[in-house]
């Protein structure tokens, strides 16, 4: 029992969720062949890389409603290269970073705050903020507006 | 004559009834006593006058002083015990080193926790003991996200309360109490992880010198033991309350404090004293 007691220690191994992304949504406004629109929320194929990382975020993910995206804590602008419908867009995102101790089992996590948005406009039309903070409740940061249109016959 | 012969009777009485009383009612200095007399119908009665008698402490062939210390009236027995009436405030103190922290961290760390606990109270009429404790950690510890390196201090102040019967002699108590903290921690964490799997995989961060001080309450209990000539032994459980759990913004915090054990919410903790009266 006195073992026990002295021996008492919270967990070494980290038990909470420390990732912490912006999130990304799409508002696609579709055109069909009649030129009647409807509004779509999701991506029917997105990929999706960080500029300067090799390793790919989305691989030609189908039905995906939000894309969650890491910043970076080194430097202040993050891109990411996001092909959809054929066309490779590039997302640009300036924040600044700060650094939170969360636990000696789980370590440090960079929170963002988002200042500027903008993209190639390739084939998004416009990018807005929705939310500035990037932190550990998962919130919309960024939507994407964009316009699809069916080949007339 | 008879009501004189019936006071000497009773004042006979009452002083061989204190005689053979326990040492801690022989204490008291002075005593008023009610003496029931015979009338001259034989009908015993209340005296008209309150007669004071003046009740020996102790035997005198075994005291050997008689003094105060501070605030109270003592005798000192031949064994060197020193008696107090239960009236006096201040009556003796103990200073205390605390084995068991320090065995057991050590041992359970494998040598990276080095503590080291005192503790030094006053007996209060019998029946309280402020407390001051203190004590110096040299900790290393770890965990998955990171290692801490560090050395500090901690006091701690409290009252115990006695709940054995007051006796002037017996010295060992059986006690309940209350304690307030702070430990100061001067520690460097070193490889903390940065949770950012994607850009920064297996990067890590270190922290130096850096300062904390962190408060909390305890509720214990324990008990104090004499075991020969003023030397004593005794326990503690303690059960921890952190109050200092957050902190600003970006600011790392010590994953273990000094005197408090590994950061947590709440903790618990075993003293095992050894010490002495004066």
């Amino acid at each position: 029992m006195v073992l026990g007691l002295v021996a008492c220690e919270p967990d070494r191994t980290c038990r909470q969720d420390t990732e912490v992304e912006a999130t990304v949504v799409l508002k696609c406004y579709h055109f069909d062949t009649l030129d009647v629109a409807k509004t779509e929320e999701t991506w029917d194929s997105i990929t999706v890389q960080g500029v300067g990382s090799d390793s790919v975020l989305y691989q030609n993910r189908k039905g995906v409603k939000h894309v969650y995206l890491p910043l970076r804590e080194d430097t202040t602008v993050t891109a990411f290269r996001m092909t959809w419908q054929g066309k490779t867009e590039t997302l640009y995102i300036r924040h600044d970073n700060t650094q939170r101790f969360v636990s000696m089992a789980c370590g440090c996590v960079i929170y963002h705050q988002i200042e500027q948005v903008w993209t190639d406009k390739v084939w998004a039309d416009s990018v807005t903020i929705l939310n500035t903070g990037v932190e550990a409740a998962e919130q919309d940061n960024i939507c994407i507006y964009a316009t699809k249109r069916d080949e007339k016959l | 004559m008879r009501r004189v012969l019936g006071i000497v009777i009773v004042l006979v009485a009452a002083l061989s009834a204190y005689a053979d009383e326990p040492v801690d009612t022989l204490v008291a200095k002075q005593d008023t006593l009610q003496v029931l007399v015979g009338d001259s119908a034989g009908v015993m009665v209340l005296a008209d006058t309150i007669v004071e008698v003046d009740a020996p402490a102790v035997k005198q062939d075994t005291v050997e002083e008689k003094g105060n210390i501070l605030t109270g009236q003592y005798e000192r027995l031949k064994d060197g015990t020193r008696i107090y009436a239960d009236t006096v405030i201040y009556q003796g103190m103990n200073l205390k080193l605390d084995l068991a922290t320090t065995i057991l961290e050590a041992a359970i760390s494998k040598g990276n926790i080095l503590s080291f606990e005192a503790a030094w109270n006053i007996r209060l009429k019998q029946r309280y003991y402020p407390t001051l404790e203190g004590g110096y950690v040299n900790a290393k510890a770890s965990a998955d996200g990171g290692v801490q390196e560090s050395e500090g201090g901690f006091i701690r102040v409290g009252l115990d309360i006695n709940g054995l019967k007051k006796h002037p002699e017996r010295l060992n108590a059986a006690m309940v109490g209350i304690r307030i903290g702070t430990g100061l921690t001067n520690y460097d964490l070193l490889g903390v992880e940065l949770n950012d799997s994607y850009w920064g995989k297996g990067k890590k961060v270190d922290f130096m010198n850096q300062f904390r001080a962190d408060c909390w309450g305890e509720v214990v209990a324990g008990c104090q033991v004499q075991v020969w000539e003023g030397f004593q032994m005794g326990w503690y459980v303690r059960f921890k309350i952190l109050f200092t759990r957050t902190a600003k913004d970006g600011q790392v915090m010590p994953y273990y404090i000094p005197g408090f054990g590994y950061r947590d919410e709440t903790n618990w903790g075993v003293n095992y004293y050894i010490g002495y009266k004066f």
